[in-house]
């Protein structure tokens, strides 16, 4: 079978397949200080858009998202070796082993694990009765967005944009806290 | 609310919303996505970051102490109202319990009280955010190729296609949206104290939370229906109050009509949704359009490359096709082939004749 993918593309993509799951950990500990203490964290946005921008033919990317996130944890980690060039030489054992050590996104001090959740339990507060409900069904209890349609007597296309505005402000629930705590750069004119 | 912070909100929901989209989407969401993506640094993060919170959110009350069917409980009437159920819902006179007093406990039923409290609710967390729209009528215009999206204080949101003029007056008790030129996209939110409704020209819109697509033309309003319901009427020529016009047509999501200039409203069966909210994605999408609509359509989005018909006869070419709106030369080379046709190239002036 011929790949439709063309070679460049594809490989970029294997390479930063490959990035993702090496730095994954990484990447979610550094967005997780983005977002919650922006002040504390380097921007490296501009850095990610660059690479995202230089593969022709991104469009032929099976999986965006992937790839995006690939390039982004690849990014993450050469940064954090640039800061703490003195204290960690790079060596791909110690990559290997890095990447092993966290496996889900939550950040593994106990009191930054509780001021998240709070953070949470403040956000979910803060929206609508229905929002709450249906992100609640669909995150903390795993049902599709067609059981919850079922359940709840809205339409799946509802159940769907509740999702998404929800997931939007718990989001921004998360960044408010950081920008609170003196973020520069989050604070508008 | 500092415009920053509503370009934050309205870019949190758009990278939300790709989020979502993406999981089932197909060849054009994602070419749409990536396209998305490489506007702007900021939707890369802004993306970034929500792919974080969704994983975070797996996180969410771990020690299961929300409610959930107390929660659905309480929100019943609001559901029954969204499903179309019930639509001469009258505003309820406002309550007097607290916004904590009304909190549901675990368990509770307030089926009765529960639209009224929600009203309350939502009025107590707009009413801060009200004021700068109560102050008087607002107006927002897109020139020849323009798209704006505007956050409106009641966290609706609207978006105005290209050539668009609409004027905002909202007061305590309405939700009044003119759009007297254009095309705009409204993503209406819920408040069953204070309908909203868009008035064009032609046609009446009123509605109590959804999302729905309004294009003025010259031969009428199109009305299309994206999710939610919405009652639509024509424009009555003098009469102030619209509920006296017995030509109230209540469309459902996927359903479009078109309100003709004298009043008739005709269902558009065939009704492409897709096609018709492609103008997001600065998409033109043609199917069996006539050669004077398709040139209407493009120069709505070119203010530098205006395409002119001279001397060809309406109706007597139609087209289907997907263009990038901001490309009239790919029009003009298809044009160009047609063997009765001439495309000629000014300066800023592409003209089209007959051969």
């Amino acid at each position: 079978m011929p790949d439709p993918l063309p070679k460049t593309a594809n490989s970029a993509v294997r390479l930063a397949t490959l990035a993702f799951r090496k730095y994954a950990p990484e990447l979610h500990r550094y967005i997780e200080r983005r977002v919650r203490r922006p002040a504390s964290a380097p921007d490296l946005t501009q850095d990610i858009f660059e690479r995202f921008l230089q593969v022709n033919d991104v469009e032929a990317v099976r999986n965006p998202q992937a790839y995006l996130y690939g390039i982004a944890s690849h990014v993450v980690r050469e940064a954090l070796f640039r800061e703490d060039r003195s204290l960690v030489s790079y060596d791909s054992e110690a990559v290997d082993t890095l990447g092993k050590t966290v496996e889900h996104a939550l950040p593994d001090d106990l009191a930054e694990r509780l001021a998240l959740q709070e953070d949470l339990a403040r956000g979910l507060a803060e929206l609508s009765v229905m929002q709450r409900a249906v992100l609640l069904l669909v995150k903390r209890d795993g049902y599709s967005y067609e059981e919850v349609a079922h359940r709840t007597g809205l339409s799946v296309n509802t159940v769907n944009s509740y999702v998404f505005e929800a997931r939007a402000k718990m989001k921004l629930a998360l960044k408010r806290r950081g920008g609170n705590h003196g973020g520069m750069e989050e604070s508008s004119p | 609310m500092k415009l920053q912070q509503q370009i934050d909100r309205l870019t949190a929901r758009r990278a939300s919303e790709w989020h979502q989209r993406l999981e089932g989407g197909g060849e054009q969401d994602r070419k749409a996505f990536v396209a998305w993506l490489k506007q702007s640094p900021l939707h890369v993060r802004e993306y970034l970051e929500t792919m974080y919170t969704d994983r975070v959110l797996a996180h969410l009350d771990p020690t299961r102490e929300e409610d959930v069917a107390a929660l659905l409980t309480w929100a019943a009437p609001v559901v029954a109202l969204e499903a179309g159920a019930s639509r001469d819902v009258r505003p309820h006179e406002p309550m007097t319990n607290s916004a904590t007093d009304a909190r549901p406990a675990a368990g509770s039923r307030r089926r009765t009280m529960g639209l009224a409290v929600a009203a309350t609710l939502l009025c107590a967390v707009a009413a801060p955010l009200l004021y700068q729209q109560l102050a008087g009528p607002q107006r927002f215009t897109t020139g020849i190729g323009e798209q704006r999206t505007l956050e409106l204080s009641d966290a609706s949101v609207v978006t105005l296609n290209a050539d668009t003029r609409i004027v905002i007056r909202f007061a305590r008790d309405s939700r009044h949206v003119e759009l007297l030129r254009g095309e705009a996209l409204f993503e209406v939110a819920r408040d069953a104290a204070r309908p909203f409704r868009v008035h064009t020209p032609t046609a009446v819109i009123r509605v109590v939370g959804t999302r729905f697509n309004v294009y003025e033309r010259p031969e009428g309003a199109h009305v299309s229906v994206l999710e939610g319901r919405v009652q639509v009427m024509a424009q009555p020529p003098s009469i102030q109050d619209e509920s006296d016009t017995p030509l109230a047509e209540n469309l459902g999501a996927g359903e479009q009509v078109q309100v003709e200039a004298d009043g008739t409203l005709r269902h558009d069966p065939g009704a492409d949704l897709a096609r018709t909210i492609a103008w997001r994605e600065r998409r033109l999408i043609f199917s069996d359009t006539p050669l004077e609509e398709v040139v209407r359509e493009f120069n709505r989005y070119n203010r530098t490359t205006r395409l002119v018909i001279e001397g060809v006869p309406p109706g007597s070419h139609h087209y289907n096709g997907i263009f990038e709106a901001s490309d009239p030369q790919s029009l003009a080379a298809l044009l160009a082939r047609e063997p009765d046709l001439t495309v000629a190239h000014d300066e800023g002036v592409i003209r089209i004749r007959p051969r």
